[in-house]
Formats: structure tokens, C-alpha cells, sequence
């Protein structure tokens, strides 16, 4: 299986990146997070998992939104928001897991559930029936089949003079 | 004044109550006096009539109609639907002044875990703090006694090589030493077998040894004196 090149490839594939509940509010646009990768700082880790396994959902999710990363600068881990009124939010993430962390941000700056839902649901191609193809799940497969338009050409073949093929090839222009 | 000068004719025999336009630019030439007639040409004749079919007339009114009710319906629903749903219309506004409300909260219980994190951050750095200490004093008492044997020990061997220098064998005493000697061999030879017996001298024979009085080779308790003699 040769795709699935990596540490943990897993985080790779759509499903686990769709996976996540942290969709920002449109007023954040920064997000630093501040850790050390040393393995003996136990205090470091939930946020080094954090950054392993729930940075690229949240960045899949928040394509526009800017994350960086600051490695082996402090003595303790903290993320940090910027928002678009040039305020940050700080959030001190000293021995907490990552599971902790992940619902705090979505408590503070993250979308509701119930606003996700609504935007689900509007984002929705709304069902046209005025459009054809049963196909796309629509209920009429072609204009023939309407009462008072002309016939599929498949039972009754269309006037020759109605052809491009017809006009195209200069017979227009023939004397009959 | 000017519209007195004109409008009064200079011979004016009747002298009537004439009215003038009272403000405003004045027409000249004026249009036929109010006293004078209508001309009979034009006297009893029939006001125009609209030569449009009635049938036309009213199709034309209820198509405005139409036009009118269904514009106005129009115009309300977008209406409704700016107030409704989109940002800037009322819905919109008191949406926008809750989430405000909403993140200031948020921001207050956000800083409200923040401080917790570093009460807990203070807890756990005065423990790894005590830790530390301790270590510390075990590693100082670890080599404080570490040194204390390496003296012994050295202060032991000193002893030793003291002791055995005093016994040396004098030049006067040489012959005592050498009777001595050979009145005492040393027999080093020993022989051992598989259950752990060990039979010393050079002329024991092994199987002449009752079983009850074979001496069993153990393994030597440790004496530290014996062991350790290292003068690093």
C-alpha cells in the first residue's frame, strides 16, 4: 500500500479530516500554538498531540485561517488566537490533553453546533423541478416526453430542414 | 407698479374694476378678456371623447393592477426576508449584538481557565521543586559516604602494607625464617569434585575421605575489608 506513506497516515484521508468539530468563527484568523517537542516535558503533551493529530482537521476545516507552529521557546505550552479586531485570545494549555483542549477552543472560538447545521442545510443544492435528467434524481428525463413539444426523435424522426446536419451540408441550397 | 402702468389702458371710458395678475411676470399679449364671450364657433360643442375600447381600456387597468399588487408583494418580501435573514437587516443586528454579548463571556471563562491552569502549573512546579531537593541530598549523601569507604579502605591497606613491613625478614633473621619455612609448607594444592567438595593437600586422596567430613565449598560471605582496595 504505497499511498499511505507516513507517520500515521490516517490523518490523511478525508474522513478523519472531516472528523473534527472545530470550525472557527469567522473572526479568528491567526492561530499560534507554542509547545516543546522534548518527551520528557509530560506537560508538553497533550498539546504535542494536539498539534500531531488534530492540527491538519482543524486546518482542513479552516482552509482561510493562518496556523503556525512555535517549537522549544517556552517553558510551558499555550495557543494563542488572533482575532480581526487585532485582540487574542490566550489559552494556557499546561498538562492538559488534547481532547481537553479541543473543546475549549470549541467552547470559546469555535461555531456552534446548531449554527453548523443551519449552514449545512442553506449550503444545500435546493431540488429544481423545472430540471431534467432522472439520473440527478430529477422526475422527467426529457422535454420530448411533455405533452405539446416535439416528439423524441427516436419514434418520429424530426423534419430534415430542422437538422443542422441538413443545413450544414448545403442542402438549403438545393433546388427541389 | 409696472403691471398698473400696463394693464390700466389709457382711455378707458367705463373706468371698471379691472383685475391684473398680481405677481409674477406678466402676458403680454393677454388672452381674451373674461367679459368678452365664448365664440359662437366654438360654443356647444361636445367635449372629446376617448375613442379606445372600453374592453381595452379595462384590460390595460387591471394589467397595471396586476402589475402594481404583484410589484408591491415583491417588494415586501424582500423586505421581510432583508429584516429576516441577512446580516445587516434586524434579525441580523440583534443577532451580531448577541454573539458580541456571547464572546465577551466566553473570553471571561477562557481567562477564568487560564488561571486555574496556572494554580495547577504552581502546584506541580513546587513539587518537582521538592523532588528536585531531595535528589539532591541523596546524591550528596550517596557520595558523601562513598568517600568515607574510599578513606577506610585506603587507611586499611596502609595498615596492612604497615603490618606486613614490620614482619619483613631481616638480614639478622634470615636463617630463623628459612628453618621456619621449611618446617612449614605450604601446600596451595587442592582438588574439587561436582557436588561442591573440596579437598586440599597435595597427597589427600578424595575417595579416602569419609563422606561426613569432606569439607563443602561455599560461597565466601562479603567482607568489605577483603573486597574493596582501591586507591582512586
Amino acid at each position: 500500500m504505497s499511498f499511505m506513506k507516513g507517520i500515521s497516515p490516517i490523518r490523511r484521508t478525508t474522513n478523519y479530516l472531516n472528523a473534527s468539530p472545530l470550525v472557527l468563527k469567522r473572526r479568528v484568523k491567526i492561530l499560534t500554538v507554542n509547545f516543546n517537542e522534548n518527551e520528557e516535558e509530560e506537560h508538553h503533551k497533550g498539546a504535542r498531540d494536539f498539534v500531531f493529530w488534530n492540527l491538519p482537521q482543524v486546518q482542513y476545516k479552516n482552509p482561510n485561517v493562518q496556523i503556525v507552529t512555535f517549537r522549544n521557546l517556552t517553558p510551558s505550552p499555550f495557543i494563542t488566537c488572533f482575532l480581526e479586531d487585532n485582540s487574542k485570545i490566550l489559552f494556557d494549555v499546561d498538562s492538559q490533553s488534547n481532547k481537553e483542549i479541543m473543546d475549549r477552543l470549541v467552547k470559546t472560538v469555535g461555531k456552534s453546533k446548531e449554527l453548523l447545521e443551519e449552514e449545512a442545510l442553506a449550503s444545500e443544492a435546493k431540488s429544481n423541478p423545472a430540471n431534467f435528467c432522472r439520473r440527478l434524481g430529477f422526475d422527467r428525463h426529457c422535454i420530448c416526453e411533455m405533452p405539446g413539444q416535439v416528439p423524441c426523435p427516436i419514434m418520429v424522426p424530426v423534419p430534415k430542414h430542422w437538422r443542422g446536419k441538413w443545413w450544414n451540408q448545403g442542402h438549403r441550397y438545393e433546388e427541389e | 407698479l409696472r403691471s398698473l402702468i400696463i394693464h390700466q389702458p389709457r382711455q378707458d371710458p367705463l373706468r371698471l374694476q379691472i383685475r391684473w395678475k398680481k405677481w409674477g411676470p406678466a402676458k403680454i399679449p393677454h388672452k381674451k378678456p373674461r367679459w368678452i364671450p365664448m365664440a359662437r364657433s366654438k360654443m356647444f360643442v361636445d367635449p372629446p371623447t376617448c375613442l379606445i375600447a372600453q374592453a381595452e381600456l379595462d384590460h390595460e387597468k387591471s394589467l397595471h393592477t396586476q402589475y402594481e399588487m404583484r410589484m408591491k408583494a415583491l417588494v415586501q418580501y424582500l423586505y421581510e426576508d432583508e429584516a429576516k435573514f441577512s446580516d445587516t437587516g434586524e434579525a441580523g443586528r440583534m443577532e451580531a449584538e448577541q454573539e458580541e454579548k456571547d464572546h465577551i463571556r466566553l473570553v471571561k471563562e477562557n481567562e477564568e481557565e487560564n488561571r486555574r491552569v496556572a494554580e495547577m502549573r504552581k502546584l506541580r512546579l513546587e513539587q518537582e521543586m521538592e523532588q528536585i531537593k531531595i535528589n539532591v541530598q541523596r546524591e550528596l549523601s550517596a557520595k558523601e559516604q562513598e568517600e568515607k569507604e574510599r578513606i577506610e579502605s585506603a587507611d586499611q591497606l596502609v595498615r596492612r602494607e604497615a603490618d606486613s613491613m614490620r614482619r619483613r625478614i631481616l638480614p639478622q633473621n634470615l636463617e630463623a625464617a628459612i628453618n621456619e619455612a621449611l618446617d612449614n609448607p605450604l601446600d596451595p594444592e587442592f582438588a574439587l569434585d561436582r557436588d561442591g567438595h573440596i579437598y586440599r593437600g597435595r597427597e589427600t586422596k578424595s575417595l579416602k575421605i569419609p563422606e561426613d567430613q569432606r569439607e563443602k565449598l561455599t560461597i565466601p560471605e562479603k567482607n568489605q575489608s577483603t573486597e574493596k582496595i582501591s586507591l582512586e
